[in-house]
Parts: structure tokens; C-alpha cells; sequence
């Protein structure tokens, strides 16, 4: 409960941020290291974000983040947690979660856990996904059965009279 | 008379089975081109073997009047069947938990079932009709004669059908209420026709028919969203509306047929800022390039939106506009989304005042008509369902709306799909390719946040600004995802987009294309 409060006042810290594109003027030099705030401030947004249930900017920072180590360990940890907000990315999410959580043992707790936790998620968005399928595999039989009633019955119509 | 007024009833029931049977099951399975193919394909293939049928029954048959007759009853008992029925049939066919991403199997799945098994049986029974009632006229008048009056009374049913059922009975008593109708003029025919107790059971049939038509409608919560609580539904010529509204959070949204968890329009009361896809459209007037300060009164900037909806759109352009003076044209194709729109997901008076609202006509026909030198288009028709018109996104369409813009002057175009666009010959490749015959390569696709959707901008005769340089330009205020949907990671430039061929006004894939694209699984 305390922690939930302390994220949320982080969260409120930023009240004019988080509703703040200038924040963002930055992107426009994300290869200008001089001019580009630190990661650091950033993955603390992702994490305080993602705590608060802030959707919209917890995808914002994890996207600004995949650009700023588009090719690295930090990069594919944020393209785990990108990929949760991509219905088109959670199969391909959950494997690269699950290849990161095997090659990176040796990283903090902290990053382990975030890369989890959207596992998690990735997990529950595939399963049930999974499910829809397997369900609409089970109803598939049926216009194949109707068009079979049908030719069957049509058959009959239109047999020859004797 | 008799058989005239037969086979008019027989035809005008078989055309209002095939045009509400679609309306009967959008908001199940929806109103895509693949829902309206099978149905008229499965109808034309029922009336095909029912005519082949009847013409056997017409020769064996002692009494074909009598047969004729059996034939109407049945058929109306049918109609009635699939009015009550098809919904628990559409419940057990949708998964639970259906998202619209993973829908379209369901959706062909029980489109076909439903079409084949309520709507194919009693238009097989119907067409029969036709050769047995010639057979009883051809006694008196010859075949030649008789065939040409049953066909001609029958073919006048079926243009009642197509437009009573559609633009009379169906605003005045609803798609269930118009079959259960249809059912019942069937079996009081039938049992007019046959008398003894064949009549009696029609007329009871009839009378049951008539009481379900006042139950309760099963699909005003079809698909309903968690959490949703219905606010208002209608039928309209076009789809089946719906505004549901959700107490947790104070959000609406008009919902056209299938639902689920989609929404044709969204409504956040005072809220500028909606975090979907409408959000993106304030980067037109930038991408447009706002005048800059002036001594004078600034001119008012003129745009049209076409799929105005309920003019989710307006809200962040005129923020974007940064209180300029506007003139905006919303065009809406349909009149009772606009309706609704009004009623139940306003818009600030102070955008009303400079907006006027075109309902009821087609957004590339009134385009034409539009005045040059707008300061940019708005093209919200491509809906996230499953299907885009295909005459608002040819090479043809383009060159019209690059020529109803000003020089600078940018469209905004959102695409709904799963199509990528480094896939060659994919939907995105060939909609860009398209949108080259208008705009040159002054073309960029932004990728909506959080979901599947594009943003397609597109500017005329001059260059897009660089995202950086547009992020530069961003008030303080706006939401940090549109600063996000600015990342080089979250936008493709024309020249990333592989060459396609551009879809036209006489040869356009794109249906089949958008169905492909929706049917593959992930990862194909």
C-alpha cells in the first residue's frame, strides 16, 4: 500500500510532464547525447508509469527508451514492454522476454522484475488469445456441417421421381 | 389474382430475407463485403435449387395451387424461426472475450452458418413457389403467358423487398419486427389459400409470430463491452448503432454493429485529448504549416472531415489550431450516426459554431463539390474494422483531393490494418503507391500508439516537415504519446515503403487484401 501511495505521488510530481510533450523536444536529437535527458530518468517514468496505471505514458517512455538503446540488452527490454501495448508483437514479445530472462542473468533485480512482469502480461495476452482461438477451432465445424445439411436436404428435393 | 399475389408475396419475402438477413446479423458478425457475399451468395444459390425443386413439384404434383401454398406457410414459419433463433445461434458462435484483432474467422464462421442454416431453408421454399403457381396459370393462359406474368408479379414483390423493407419497414419496426411481419403475411397467405386446418395451424403460427415481435430485442446488447452500459440503439439503413457509456470512467461511444471492443466514435466530455488515434490528427494544421503571426485578422483555416462520425476529430485540431478561426465541414455518410452523434456525444459549443455537418452523403461524391484551397482533409472513413471504402483510397480519389487542397495543404488519412509497410504488394505498400498519384512522395505513415492503426499524411506539392522538427514545434500541454508517435521508430517515411502497385477506380483489390490480411494469424 505504501509503495502504491509513493509511486503515485511520483506520478503526481509530474503533473505538467506527464500531460507535456516539451518534455519531448528531446526526440528530436535522440542520437544528440549532449542535448538528450538521461535514460535513467526516463526508465524511472516507465517503472512509476506502468505502476500508476498510466497507459498512454508508460508507452511513451518505453518508446523513448527502445530509441535511445535500439540495439542493445536495454533495447530489447523495452522492446518487451512496447511489445504489451502491440497485439501484433505479444507472441514475438513473449519470446524475446523469455530469451532475455535466459542470456541475463547477471542484470539487477529491478530490470529482471520489469522484464517479468511484462512477461506476465505477455503471458495472459497470448493465452487468452489462445483460448479465442481454440474456441473458434471448436465452432469451425459448423458451416462445413450446414453446407452438408443443406446439399443433403437439396438432395432430397431434387430427387428423380420414380 | 390469386397466384399473382402469391408470387409477389413469395419474391418480396425472399428479397427482404436476403437485404434485413445482413441486418439481422451485423451486430454479431458485422456488415463486412465478406458477411454481404455469402449472404447473397447462399440466397441466390437457395433460390436457384428452389426454383429447380419447384419446377419438379409443379410436374408432379395433383393440386400445385394447394402445394404453393404449403410452400408460403412454410417458409413464413421458417422466416419467423430465423428472426427468434439466429441470436442465441450468433451467442454460441462469438467466443467469449472476442476482441475485434481476432475476430474475423468467427465472423465468416458464423455469417455462413447463420446464412446457410436460417436464411437459405425458407428461400429454398419461396423460390419454389414461382413454377408451381406458373404450372396452375399455364392450365388456363399457356406457359408462355403464365410465366411471364408469375415472373413479372414476382420480380415486382422483390422490388418492394428491396426498398420497403430497407427504407419503410425497417426505421418504422426494426429488422426483427419487419421478418416476424414478413413471417406473418406468409402463413395468413398460406392459410388464406389452403382453409381447413392447414389454415388454422398457419393462423396460429402467424399469431405467435406477431406476439415474439414485441419481445425484447436479443441483439441490443450483442457484443457489449465490459463495464459498458447501453445509452442508446438504432437501426439505420446502413448498420446497426449503438452509444454505450461507461459509469467508471464517464467515456461514451457510438458503436455500429458488431461492436465489441471497437467504436466508431468516442466521447470524453470536456476532454481535448482522447489518447486513440484522433489525437493524431493535430499534427495535420503542423504538417500544414500554420501561418505565422500577422498584423491583421488571422484567416480562418478551412478543413472538411470526411467520416465525420460524431466528430471525435474536431476536438484536437482545434486544439491544435491554438484558438484560430476555423471553417470545418464534417461529411458523414450516414444520418442517424450524425443523429446520435448530436444527442448523445456533443461537442463544445464553441467548435459547433464553426463547423457544419453534411449527413447522408458520400464522402468522395461531395469532396467534388468541396471548394479549392483547403487547408486540409481529414479522411476518418477508413474505420477500424475490417474494411476501408475502396473508392476513398485510389490513385483517382487521391489526385481529386490533392487538387482540393492549397499548395502546402496536407490529407490525413487513418488506416485501420494489420498490413505492414515493408510487406511488398501489402495493403499499406499499395494504399501509399495509391496516394503517390496525388501527392508525389511528400507522403509519411505515423503509427498510432497502443494500437494497430496508421496515420497517413500526405501533403501537396511541398515537402513533409521532419517529425523532429514537428516535435520541436509541440505545445507545452499535449499529451507526451504524440511526442512519442514522432520517434523515427514510430514513423515510415514514402521512401521506406517498397514500390506497389496503386490501387484504381477500375481495378482495386483492396477488399481482398484487407480480408487476407485480417484472416492470417499472427506472425503470417
Amino acid at each position: 500500500m505504501s509503495l502504491a501511495l509513493a509511486l503515485m505521488a511520483m506520478a503526481s510530481q509530474w503533473p505538467q510532464d506527464a500531460r507535456d510533450v516539451s518534455a519531448w523536444h528531446w526526440t528530436r536529437v535522440a542520437d544528440d547525447p549532449v542535448s538528450a535527458p538521461r535514460a535513467e530518468e526516463w526508465r524511472e517514468r516507465l517503472f512509476v508509469y506502468q505502476a500508476a496505471g498510466a497507459e498512454a505514458e508508460a508507452w511513451a517512455a518505453a518508446a523513448a527508451l527502445e530509441r535511445l538503446a535500439p540495439a542493445d540488452a536495454d533495447g530489447e527490454r523495452y522492446a518487451v514492454q512496447l511489445s504489451v501495448w502491440d497485439p501484433a508483437r505479444w507472441e514475438p514479445g513473449l519470446d524475446l522476454a523469455d530469451d532475455w530472462l535466459a542470456r541475463h542473468a547477471e542484470r539487477s533485480e529491478a530490470e529482471r522484475d520489469g522484464v517479468a512482469r511484462a512477461r506476465a502480461v505477455l503471458v495472459n495476452r497470448v493465452e487468452a488469445r489462445r483460448a479465442v482461438r481454440a474456441r473458434q477451432s471448436a465452432r469451425a465445424w459448423v458451416p462445413y456441417a450446414a453446407l452438408v445439411l443443406g446439399a443433403a436436404l437439396a438432395t432430397f428435393a431434387l430427387r428423380r421421381p420414380r | 389474382m390469386a397466384a399473382l399475389l402469391s408470387a409477389a408475396l413469395a419474391g418480396f419475402a425472399v428479397l427482404t430475407v436476403e437485404i434485413l438477413g445482413v441486418h439481422l446479423l451485423a451486430p454479431w458478425f458485422g456488415t463486412s463485403a465478406l458477411v454481404w457475399s455469402q449472404q447473397i451468395g447462399v440466397v441466390l444459390a437457395a433460390m436457384a435449387l428452389g426454383g429447380w425443386a419447384g419446377g419438379r413439384w409443379a410436374r408432379r404434383s395433383a393440386d400445385p395451387g394447394r402445394r404453393a401454398a404449403c410452400l408460403l406457410g412454410a417458409g413464413g414459419a421458417l422466416v419467423s424461426l430465423a428472426a427468434l433463433l439466429l441470436a442465441p445461434f450468433a451467442r454460441w458462435m462469438l467466443p467469449e472475450a472476442l476482441s475485434l484483432d481476432d475476430a474475423a474467422a468467427s465472423f465468416v464462421q458464423g455469417s455462413l452458418s447463420a446464412a446457410l442454416l436460417f436464411f437459405a431453408p425458407p428461400v429454398f421454399l419461396l423460390a419454389a413457389v414461382s413454377p408451381l403457381l406458373v404450372e396452375v396459370r399455364a392450365r388456363a393462359r399457356g406457359a408462355g403467358q403464365a410465366a411471364g406474368e408469375i415472373g413479372a408479379a414476382g420480380t415486382f414483390g422483390s422490388l418492394l423487398g428491396v426498398f420497403g423493407s430497407a427504407f419503410v419497414a425497417l426505421p418504422l419496426l426494426g429488422v426483427r419486427a419487419t421478418l416476424l411481419a414478413t413471417a406473418v403475411a406468409l402463413l395468413l397467405a398460406a392459410a388464406l389459400l389452403l382453409r381447413g386446418r392447414a389454415a388454422g395451424a398457419g393462423a396460429v403460427l402467424a399469431l405467435i409470430s406477431s406476439a415474439a415481435a414485441f419481445s425484447g430485442d436479443p441483439a441490443r446488447a450483442a457484443n457489449l463491452p465490459p463495464g459498458a452500459e447501453i445509452l442508446a440503439t438504432q437501426e439505420s439503413p446502413y448498420q446497426r448503432l449503438r452509444v454505450v457509456e461507461f459509469p467508471a470512467t464517464g467515456e461514451r461511444w457510438l458503436q455500429m454493429n458488431e461492436g465489441l471492443d471497437s467504436f466508431q466514435s468516442w466521447w470524453g466530455g470536456e476532454t481535448v485529448w482522447s489518447g486513440l488515434y484522433y489525437d493524431l490528427f493535430a499534427l495535420a494544421p503542423l504538417y500544414a504549416g500554420l501561418p505565422g503571426p500577422q498584423s491583421g485578422p488571422p484567416r480562418p483555416q478551412r478543413f472538411w472531415v470526411l467520416g465525420f462520425g460524431a466528430g471525435s476529430a474536431l476536438p484536437p485540431v482545434a486544439e491544435a489550431l491554438r484558438g484560430r478561426p476555423f471553417e470545418a465541414v464534417g461529411v458523414e455518410l450516414d444520418p442517424a450516426v450524425a443523429a446520435l452523434g448530436e444527442r448523445w456525444l456533443p461537442l463544445p459549443a464553441s467548435l459547433r459554431a464553426s463547423l457544419r455537418v453534411i449527413a447522408g452523403a458520400d464522402a468522395r461524391s461531395l469532396l467534388r463539390a468541396a471548394p479549392e484551397g483547403l487547408d486540409f482533409i481529414l479522411l476518418d472513413a477508413y474505420a477500424r474494422q475490417f474494411e476501408i471504402p475502396q473508392h476513398l483510397a485510389t490513385a483517382e480519389f487521391f489526385v481529386e483531393a490533392a487538387a482540393k487542397l492549397r499548395p502546402g495543404g496536407v490529407l490525413a488519412a487513418n488506416v485501420g490494418t494489420r498490413a505492414r509497410p515493408e510487406d511488398a504488394d501489402g495493403l499499406l505498400a499499395r494504399l501509399v503507391a495509391s496516394a503517390r498519384a496525388g501527392f508525389g512522395d511528400h507522403l509519411r505513415l505515423h503509427r498510432v500508439p497502443r494500437s494497430r492503426n496508421w496515420i497517413l499524411f500526405a501533403r501537396r506539392d511541398e515537402v513533409l516537415a521532419d517529425p523532429a522538427a514537428v516535435a520541436a514545434a509541440l505545445p507545452a500541454g499535449w499529451p507526451q504519446e504524440l511526442g512519442a508517435a514522432l520517434l523515427p521508430g514510430q514513423t515510415v517515411n514514402e521512401s521506406e515503403i517498397p514500390s506497389a502497385r496503386a490501387f484504381t477506380d477500375d481495378r482495386n483489390a483492396l477488399t481482398l487484401l484487407q480480408a487476407r490480411s485480417w484472416m492470417a494469424k499472427e506472425g503470417e
